[in-house]
């Protein structure tokens, strides 16, 4: 498992040091910045000034004079979203990226089990965000008496506490669909656009507070970001690190089984896909008559002149096609947020009986 | 089990959705043999040894590798394995160097370096020089150091001296045999005939999934066909020459070009040419897949008929 954890490290480090450079340029710009804005004159009029939609959306704006509320509008609720994307990236490559490409079948021809090359990678990775986490941390910490904010370093890991979490249940979600998917870029796509919407979606129900009670039902609502500076919720930190395990224990237990496939083998067929594989003919069945229902029956006369009914492929079939990928990417949102509910809300429970 | 077998297969059966890849392959090689298998294009020859990896996992059947099962001992079997893949893809960004510890790593360090870089001197390799700037060759040749640095009990290598230049080919032979003296079993898949013949101590032939014969070299040189392209100074009469046994005419051009089949041996056929007036003779040897598709031939027509 160590050479695969190293030799994962040594290929994500490019892009970690890229990471680490930017957000260390962010923070120092932002920290730098806070200074100016602390004392502004008329600050609290212009905030007023702006529509009440926008002073909701970006939370805290109200605070922006104070280190957590200016850390909450300007760090915090982007910086989930930037290293959001470059976790879902080299999650959804570190194994089946591998797999597209064909590198796999020479990795595991040596004695390597799947379980040690699956959680030898998946450390590294761990190891790489944390890493990125802890310089973009300190490029706040170390200049924070320079810039103005009168925080301790333990208030100022605390949101990084909550992000990390957040980042891990995105990364590990991704993980997790680059298996269920025919591909990297639709898993990727699929993870960065929930991730996006369960932002927006977020903004949105602070301006409508009809939009709240769903809320629940994402991950994102258990970010706080710069709101955990005064206190962090331990167990929706908790709640989301565990839903990413148990992302990652979904992930890894088909992959145990599961054909590796030769570079440039892609499927959408059902049959394969591990869970399902589980529950078998069944769901082949079910799959079968959902095919069959939007097929058209065209009648042909073969050799023997006996009529039958041929699968052809239609406009209309292809149409369908699409309708039945995207009835199975609504069911994986749809289980993803129940699942995330379902898991941080005892992990809270947890918490606050303990 | 037999403890002289090195490889077990029986009644192998893969699926890859509805397609049947494999309808029940059975074969065994003993210990230190040098196995060659051959087969068309997509007759189950990589799906074969991906099973026998553990890579994936046929629907039936059963594979003892050294007396193991390598779905319940996977590990175990790869320990015991030197591969080398048909279609060798191969990480980019990285040095030769840094990829064959990578490889050590993976079989914890159990590896003499020396005995690394002695291969990669063999066979030329620059250990510094960046995977994305080798050729075809060279990332053959990488492959091949991979396969034999852990010095295996069993080596499975899929086209082993594809892309290389035929005198790297003739070292890679030398290196196998001394694998194979030093007590290896070899299974190594072909496309090349000369090479089934040069190395192969028995040859496998797979043909749609299932294990159509096992023969000897010297019976595969006799399946052999040869062309022979014959440009003539004049036009001639080809008659003579295409009733002579194992002759045939694949084509004529203006009756002073023809070309011809021949099976067997060409003793005849250059005996009665001495009579004509020869400008210039070219041989061609059948590439194996032309072979397979003659030798089948009839084997399929008689099929075709049965089910008329």
């Amino acid at each position: 498992m160590f050479a695969e954890f190293r030799h994962t490290i040594r290929r994500l480090r490019g892009q970690a040091i890229g990471w680490s450079i930017g957000l260390v340029f962010y923070g120092l710009l932002l920290g730098s910045m806070y200074d100016s804005v602390k004392d502004m004159q008329g600050i609290s009029e212009l905030l007023e000034s702006y529509p009440q939609e926008i002073m909701a959306f970006f939370g805290g704006m109200a605070e922006m004079t104070t280190p957590w509320g200016y850390l909450d509008v300007e760090y915090f609720t982007l910086i989930n979203m930037i290293i959001g994307i470059f976790a879902i990236g080299a999650c959804v490559n570190l194994i089946v990226g591998d797999e597209e490409k064909g590198l796999l079948d020479l990795v595991l021809a040596h004695p390597i089990s799947r379980s040690r090359l699956y959680w030898g990678r998946l450390l590294a990775f761990f190891t790489v965000i944390t890493t990125i986490l802890l310089i973009a941390w300190l490029s706040l910490v170390i200049p924070s008496s320079a810039f103005g904010f009168d925080l301790t370093p333990i208030e100022f890991l605390r949101p990084f506490l909550s992000l990390f979490a957040i980042t891990m249940v995105f990364s590990t979600l991704a993980l997790l669909l680059s298996f269920l998917l025919p591909s990297t870029r639709f898993a990727g796509m699929l993870s960065g656009a929930l991730m996006v919407i369960n932002f927006l979606m977020i903004g949105l129900s602070r301006i409508n507070p009809d939009l709240e009670p769903f809320m629940e039902y994402t991950p994102m609502f258990y970010y706080q970001g710069g709101g955990a500076i005064n206190s962090l919720e331990v167990g929706w930190t908790f709640g989301l690190l565990t839903t990413a395990l148990l992302f990652a224990l979904l992930a890894w237990i088909p992959f145990l089984k599961r054909d590796i496939r030769v570079s440039g083998e892609h499927s959408w067929q059902f049959s394969p896909i591990l869970l399902i594989n589980r529950i078998g003919k069944k769901i082949t069945n079910i799959h079968k008559t959902i095919k069959n229902l939007f097929l058209k029956k065209i009648p042909v006369i073969n050799n023997e002149g006996i009529g039958e009914t041929p699968i052809r492929k239609t406009k209309d079939q292809k149409k369908n096609g699409w309708r039945i990928i995207l009835l199975a990417a609504l069911g994986i949102i749809v289980f993803y947020c129940v699942f995330s509910l379902i898991i941080i809300n005892a992990a809270d429970l947890w918490c606050d009986i303990f | 089990m037999n403890e002289r077998s090195a490889i077990i297969i029986k009644d192998l059966h893969k699926f890859y959705g509805k397609v049947h890849a494999l309808r029940g392959v059975n074969l065994e090689v003993k210990r230190g043999e040098m196995y060659g298998f051959l087969g068309p294009n997509g007759a189950g020859k990589t799906t074969t040894i991906r099973c026998m990896l553990d890579l994936i996992r046929p629907q039936a059947g059963s594979i003892r590798i050294l007396g193991m099962d390598p779905q319940k001992l996977p590990v175990e079997v790869r320990s015991q394995i030197g591969y080398l893949p048909g279609e060798l893809n191969l990480e980019t960004n990285i040095k030769v160097l840094d990829m064959l510890r990578y490889f050590m790593g993976l079989r914890r360090n159990k590896v003499s370096w020396d005995y690394v870089t002695a291969l990669t001197q063999r066979l030329e390799l620059d250990l510094n020089m960046p995977v994305k700037n080798l050729s075809k060759g060279n990332k053959q040749k990488l492959g091949l150091v991979q396969a034999l640095m852990p010095r295996a009990k069993i080596l499975l290598l899929d086209e082993p001296t594809a892309g290389l230049d035929p005198l790297m080919q003739q070292v890679v032979y030398k290196m196998l045999k001394s694998a194979k003296a030093e007590g290896t079993t070899i299974f190594f898949s072909s496309h090349i005939i000369s090479e089934v013949e040069a190395i192969a101590g028995r040859v496998a032939i797979i043909r749609k999934g299932i294990i159509a014969e096992e023969i000897s070299p010297s019976q595969l040189a006799s399946m052999t066909m040869r062309k022979v392209k014959i440009r003539f100074r004049k036009k001639i009469d080809t008659r003579p020459l295409t009733n002579l046994e194992g002759i045939s005419l694949v084509s004529k051009g203006n009756g002073m070009d023809i070309t011809l089949k021949v099976e067997g041996e060409m003793d005849k056929l250059i005996k009665t040419l001495a009579n004509y007036p020869v400008g210039s003779i070219e041989t061609l040897r059948h590439s194996l897949e032309e072979i397979f598709l003659d030798y089948y031939k009839d084997e399929e027509k008689e099929a075709s008929l049965d089910v008329c």
